[in-house]
């Protein structure tokens, strides 16, 4: 029999679903290393994530953290560069390095089945790194080349731009990468750095997926072998941003399709009662598909082919971001209209259905951040690098679904004043001033 | 269908067996644009995205040259939201002029920002014509050009809609954390009373048989002399389709691989190279591609790769090696189903090639590829006269 639904009304939405988060267990290695554990043995997939505080905050030349991090796995005291990679794809691994303002490190994964075949080799990349001579050469030499490439790139010029501007100049966290720095780089700078910052007791580690009992005996037998040097490392008290007077930036790229928007400011931290209030108001703005700004300048007039905003976390210091690429023709309007949404937030109560919306849209969005044992790696290392629980993100989502239109208005006028926004145009500039 | 009981969330996904392949030549980048159109409401529901974001859903799509590709995940409690939003659109769109209007806007944008306003951006806009003369796969899926786009009428839009958005050209796959008995009926109830399309004839142009290399030169305002090389290769349900992905991965899959260490490293003939294969439907391409070292001319970066190439044709491959690419496709496709967005997007896609199930299958296919029938796919893929090489030239003093 044939059924025809009444398609004019929604289905009704079930009950809302509790963000119900366990808190990964731990134990220490012999030499002192925590390790998380967010096990899911339904999965033939292992993920083993090696966190050091070593992220370009602590550098004292530029490059040196990042060029550390790629470097590791270029030869060992008894492996050369080709024999590691070899291993590697050989069991089908993926060894992956990271490297933030704050922190840097790797991440493995593997299959389960040949995780303990890894692990000897994981050691040796982390306490017997070499950084040969000519793997530096090569890697100045092909990253300099890759960044006269993206240099061209609108979005990449502005990206760059931008976090000088916004973390001001000669700060730790607005360091701003220049061609020449590549010519600097040697392997003196980087064992430096690698004996100073790649230490027991600057680490933790993160072991998710298919995992087990031998496992973790495995993992003791080698990298809870790693020798310490001993000396805790204390970082000299340093300027991770400033509030330079500079509040717009022009770059002109010469017959550029597009133009490049960034347009933001320091904000929040995430501890400040405030800050779930802010984190909706940036989702109402910018912060997902059904945003006013995607709404308006892509859905609406047609501008952009996408434009967001977005809060970045960092240990000493947030940023609010509204970035979008443009059709360069309409860089001022684009810009005018983005300044009127913000502008908007703080002129009118937020409509009870658009909030509604959007405090169901993040109750979804918070349980898929944490579904699946990877997702919750990912989430795992953001929060406790910010030094924040898992519980923390919960409590956050409770927070936001009792906001008020009238709380949110106070908090735009407070947290969202485009005034106070610094701009950066790189791309088609001549009608700016 | 799948089940996953660990997790909280739903994924469904929609499959529709059209892509830039069915295009008519003079009206290409259709089947993407339409994919955006699919966003612009439908007949009784005036937005898609609205509903889906208040049941705490989040959305994409995409298109390629086989097919369009819908995909959803959601919290479980809200599935059959899901449902309805994805039968209206199935059953008929809004056709609302504005949406028509803004989407050719923000897909000229996507043409702009994607290939041309960016470095090496029109690389397969050039190579793709070069390769093909008949067969669709001559344009991309973006269109051969933003003419096409802005040409689009509200009619077209129509035609396309009547012929390909139907039940019978769709693949729905439900993963996540549900139950058959509850789903069904749902899927029957909101689904089942939509009438199916006229049955599709599909032919597609033969690309003929090439008999003689062909190449092409182009300057650009690059900072360096990029080399792309393509041949024809075999069809997705060929046996030696999977034979060529092993070539490819030999070649350039991981740092171990052949063109990184001897080109990259040894040699730094290349800053960067890479062989991959399109993956096609059809006879796809096989392309290598390669930025030269500043002190590297096109000539002497061809020959090294043609090296290379002939120690494949006239050496058998060491089974360590062959192994190491066959491990890595079994990891692959283990990492590609841990989410349940992935095994819903994997499920639906065996589908379309032959049936779900031959998923499980996948693997074994490569582990069967022997050394002696790489050698022999090496020769057939590369012999004399079946090149297509794109010299893609940094403009001096740019």
């Amino acid at each position: 029999m044939t059924t025809y639904p009444d398609r004019n009304h929604a289905p009704a939405l079930g009950h809302a679903q509790i963000l119900n988060i366990q808190e990964p267990e731990s134990f220490t290695l012999d030499n002192g290393i925590p390790v998380f554990l967010l096990p899911a043995n339904q999965q033939e997939a292992t993920r083993l994530d090696i966190v050091f505080d070593a992220g370009s905050s602590f550098q004292t030349q530029k490059l040196q953290a990042s060029a550390v991090n790629k470097l590791l796995k270029e030869g060992t005291r008894n492996k050369s560069s080709y024999e590691i990679t070899k291993t590697l794809d050989f069991y089908g691994a993926y060894l992956e390095p990271f490297s933030g303002k704050d922190k840097a490190g790797i991440t493995l994964f593997g299959l389960y089945k040949y995780f303990d075949k890894l692990l000897p080799l994981i050691f040796e990349i982390i306490s017997e790194a070499v950084f040969p001579e000519e793997e530096v050469r090569l890697y100045a030499e092909r990253k300099k080349q890759q960044f006269t490439i993206q240099y061209q790139k609108v979005r990449y010029r502005a990206s760059m731009e931008y976090n000088e501007l916004i973390f001001g100049k000669n700060t730790a966290y607005g360091q701003k990468l220049e061609e020449n720095d590549f010519d600097i780089l040697c392997r003196d700078l980087l064992v430096d750095f690698y004996q100073l910052h790649y230490q027991p007791h600057n680490t933790y580690f993160l072991l998710g997926g298919k995992t087990s009992p031998e496992l973790f005996k495995q993992l003791n037998d080698t990298l809870g072998k790693i020798p310490g040097n001993g000396q805790p490392f204390l970082s000299e008290p340093k300027v991770y941003w400033t509030q330079d007077e500079e509040q717009y930036r022009y770059v002109t790229k010469e017959n550029a399709l597009q133009s490049a928007l960034r347009i933001g400011n320091i904000t929040l931290e995430r501890s400040h009662p405030d800050y779930p209030k802010l984190y909706l108001l940036n989702t109402i703005l910018g912060g997902y598909f059904g945003s006013r700004l995607m709404s308006s300048l892509r859905e609406d007039k047609g501008y952009t082919y996408g434009v967001y905003s977005s809060i970045e976390n960092f240990k000493h210091g947030n940023s609010l971001t509204i970035a979008t690429e443009v059709n360069a023709e309409h860089t001022v309007a684009a810009l005018i209209e983005i300044e009127h949404q913000v502008e908007l937030l703080s002129q009118h109560k937020i409509p009870d259905r658009e909030l509604e919306t959007v405090k169901n849209y993040l109750q979804g969005s918070f349980l898929r951040y944490f579904d699946g044992p990877f997702s919750l790696a990912d989430q795992f290392l953001k929060s406790h690098s910010l030094g924040l629980n898992f519980v923390h993100y919960k409590e956050m989502l409770e927070q936001v679904m009792d906001l008020t239109t009238g709380e949110l208005l106070d908090a735009a006028r407070k947290y969202m004043d485009f005034k106070k926004m610094k701009v950066l145009v790189a791309g088609k500039t001549d009608e700016l001033k | 269908m799948h089940q996953d009981p660990h997790t909280p969330m739903a994924a469904v996904n929609i499959l529709y067996k059209v892509g830039a392949r069915d295009e008519d030549p003079e009206k290409t980048g259709f089947a993407h644009l339409f994919e955006h159109l699919m966003f612009g409401g439908s007949v009784n529901i005036p937005s898609y995205d609205n509903p889906l974001q208040q049941a705490g859903g989040e959305n994409n799509a995409f298109t390629n040259n086989d097919f369009t590709n819908y995909y959803l995940t959601l919290p479980k409690n809200n599935l059959e939201t899901a449902f309805w939003l994805e039968s209206d659109r199935m059953l008929s769109l809004a056709f609302s002029r504005k949406s028509l209007r803004v989407q050719k806007q923000v897909v000229t944008e996507e043409f702009k920002q994607n290939y041309l306003n960016q470095p090496y951006g029109d690389v397969y806009l050039l190579l793709k014509p070069l390769a093909y003369k008949h067969h669709p796969y001559q344009w991309n899926t973006i269109g051969k050009e933003i003419s096409h786009i802005e040409k689009a009428t509200m009619d077209d839009v129509k035609h396309f809609y009547s012929r390909y958005y139907n039940p019978n050209n769709a693949i729905l796959c439900v993963t996540g954390n549900i139950h058959p008995d509850k789903v069904i009926p749902q899927i029957e109830n909101w689904f089942g009373s939509i009438p199916s399309g006229a049955e599709l004839q599909r032919n597609y142009p033969a690309e003929p048989e090439q008999k003689e290399n062909r190449t092409l030169t182009v300057e650009r305002d690059v900072p360096q002399d990029a080399l792309y090389m393509a041949w024809h290769m075999p069809a997705r349900n060929e046996k030696e389709y999977y034979t060529s992905d092993l070539i490819s991965d030999l070649l350039s899959n991981g740092d171990s691989s052949r063109l990184f260490q001897r080109l990259v490293k040894d040699k730094q003939w290349f800053t960067d190279i890479n062989a991959y294969i399109t993956g096609d439907m059809d006879r796809g391409l096989f392309i290598i591609s390669g930025k030269l070292n500043p002190s590297v001319d096109f000539h002497s970066a061809e020959e090294q790769i043609e090296k290379e190439l002939t120690k494949l044709t006239e050496h058998l491959v060491e089974e360590e090696e062959l192994q190491k690419v066959k491990n890595k496709i079994e990891a692959n496709l283990v990492f590609s189903e841990i989410s349940i967005l992935g095994k819903a997007m994997s499920l639906s896609y065996f589908e379309m090639l032959s049936k779900a199930e031959d998923i499980n299958n996948e693997t074994e296919k490569y582990q069967a590829v022997r050394r002696e029938d790489i050698r022999e796919q090496a020769r057939k893929l590369f012999a004399e006269g079946k090149k297509n090489v794109l010299y893609y030239k940094a403009k001096k003093n740019s």
